[in-house]
């Protein structure tokens, strides 16, 4: 009897782990943090659409040093509000479970079609 | 009565010798202290991630000059601590231009807090490698990092034990910044170019791709390294003799650069050039990269203060050589780029995938830093071989999807390989690279006593 309340109790514990951290996945900072990413996908792709561009032609804008800047800053403070991000919710996550949340990440921004 | 002390005698003598000789104290041990390992790294671990920040938007740190900055502020961090690990395993007598006698000892017989005086060190190291190109932005930064850890370290804590350690870590980080100041480097970012550099003229030599006249860093050779003897010793050799014949083993290299990127490149070889390249206008470059990287595994690992500070100081040392290293190879050669080649030799319409930065092509600077660093990454987390499982999230912060590895030297491939489907270097660029990564890796291992068994 003892035995089957201890192996309750541990299954107990680690369900009640695994579904606090499936509820991260619905929360609203998970959605916002999604819609961080996706906005930083944007960016970055602009970026390297404007590299290629001025590379085959540099006078493809009037004043391009300004506008690598405004993105290149527009991307940094977005890096950082990811990167606080990502520490609030994988500080304490083992490594399958960080993997798990750039799966459902990726997945969540694979609807909203960022790239 | 005699047999009875004799035996007593005996007895002591026995209990004696089997005292551990990890225990015998060195003599600059301070055996007051608290070790090292009693503290978390994640102070640390910030400051890497500062650094990558400050590099990023602190005029003339390209990646030579960032490898170097990296370079000393991880020696300094671990030279801050390594008195509360083993005095025996100091980089002073290890490191050239820091020979013994170069860095301040402890007092024995004080009472430091380690974590304090790396505290102090490495944020006064960080001032100083950025100096004179440091935005008030970035110097405010650094400031409130260091005294929003100091707050947090020095809670309980004696203040005369604080303050002797804030002194000792200031001193660790003025005496290792006069050793930075006659390797070479020195203030390098306001002369990122090292005017003026007569280009040579050939056919095989590298010209202009783009609005930048003049090649980064061509004297970057005559550095000092950390390892002595580490820049000939990992030297790639020649590359494939230079040809404009179309049936040249170098022309076969330039035209496979070329069916690359014209016809073989999908989308996922794109998505690892630029992943790779982390940012057109503005990256922590890539040593910054490996760093990042590293720090992102030390943090997983709940790394103490120990383990965080061994390893930055293995990647610097790695990190800074490389870069050495490689540009030395890039200098005596001063190799013709894939998009200057193929527009003149094979199709002059051809469009690399990613921007090639300035300088010349063999070796690659990618594969020369991921060599090293993988080296450095496989000791501290990985078997021999290599394996160990790991997502690199470090690049989420840019907009990158996270990738996913089972195998540090894999990693270091695809690292090498992303310049290749860039269309900025030749396959021997990278695979040359990546050997010199190797051999300066292998050194910072092997030449250099690191402390082993660390928390």
């Amino acid at each position: 009897m003892r035995y089957v309340l201890v192996c309750m109790l541990i299954f107990n514990l680690t369900s009640c782990e695994l579904s606090e951290k499936e509820s991260v996945y619905a929360q609203p900072a998970f959605t916002e943090f999604v819609n961080l990413q996706c906005e930083a996908r944007k960016l970055k792709n602009e970026r390297f659409t404007l590299a290629g561009k001025l590379r085959q032609d540099e006078n493809y804008v009037s004043n391009p040093d300004s506008l690598k800047k405004a993105l290149a800053s527009q991307g940094r403070e977005l890096g950082d509000r990811i990167r606080q991000g990502l520490d609030h919710f994988t500080t304490e996550m083992s490594l399958d479970q960080k993997r798990t949340f750039n799966d459902s990440l990726e997945a969540r921004i694979a609807q909203l079609n960022c790239e | 009565m005699m047999k009875r002390l004799s035996l007593l005698l005996l007895l002591t003598l026995l209990i004696a010798s089997c005292q551990n000789d990890d225990e015998t104290i060195d003599p600059i041990d301070s055996p007051l202290s608290d070790k090292t390992s009693t503290y978390a790294g994640e102070f640390l671990q910030d400051y890497i991630t500062l650094t990558c920040k400050v590099a990023q938007t602190t005029d003339g740190f390209f990646p030579t000059q960032a490898a170097r900055a990296y370079g000393y502020i991880g020696v300094t961090a671990y030279e801050s601590v390594v008195n509360g690990i083993n005095a025996t395993y100091r980089l002073e007598g290890q490191i050239d231009g820091m020979p013994e006698g170069s860095i301040p000892d402890p007092d024995s017989n004080l009472k430091y807090n380690w974590a304090i005086s790396c505290n102090a060190a490495t944020a006064e190291m960080m001032r100083l490698m950025f100096d004179l190109n440091l935005s008030d932005e970035n110097r405010n930064e650094i400031n409130s990092l260091e005294l929003d850890n100091l707050a947090a370290l020095s809670i309980g804590g004696n203040q005369d034990v604080i303050d002797r350690s804030i002194a000792y870590g200031l001193s660790i980080a003025e005496a290792i910044y006069e050793v930075s100041t006659t390797d070479g480097g020195h203030e390098s970012y306001l002369d990122p170019f090292q005017l003026p550099y007569d280009l040579e003229i050939d056919d095989y030599c590298w010209v202009p791709t783009d609005n930048t006249l003049n090649p980064l860093s061509p004297y970057w050779m005559e550095n000092r390294s950390f390892i002595s003897g580490i820049i000939e010793s990992s030297q790639p050799g020649e590359h494939i003799a230079f040809s404009t014949d179309p049936s040249s083993e170098f022309y076969g290299q330039a035209f496979d650069t070329y069916q690359q990127v014209t016809e073989f490149n999908a989308d996922e070889e794109r998505t690892i050039a630029e992943y790779w390249a982390d940012d057109p206008f503005a990256t922590c470059t890539p040593a910054g990269h490996t760093f990042s990287i590293v720090n992102q595994l030390l943090g997983e690992a709940n790394a103490t203060l120990e383990k965080t500070a061994v390893g930055i100081g293995m990647m610097s040392v790695a990190e800074n050589d490389a870069f050495i290293s490689c540009w030395k190879s890039k200098y005596d050669y001063v190799l013709i780029r894939p998009v200057s080649y193929i527009k003149e030799y094979i199709d002059p319409d051809f469009e690399t995938t990613i921007g090639t930065p300035p300088f010349p092509a063999y070796t690659s600077g990618h594969s020369a830093e991921v060599g090293a660093g993988v080296k450095v990454l496989i000791h501290l987390f990985a078997e021999e071989n290599g394996d160990y499982i790991f997502t690199d999230l470090s690049q989420l912060q840019y907009g990158f999807s996270a990738r996913s590895y089972d195998n540090f030297y894999e990693m270091a491939d695809e690292c090498a390989l992303s310049r290749f489907y860039g269309g900025i270097h030749f396959e021997m660029d990278n695979s040359k690279g990546l050997d010199l990564g190797f051999a300066v890796g292998d050194a910072v291992l092997n030449d250099i006593s690191w402390p082993d068994n660390i928390q």
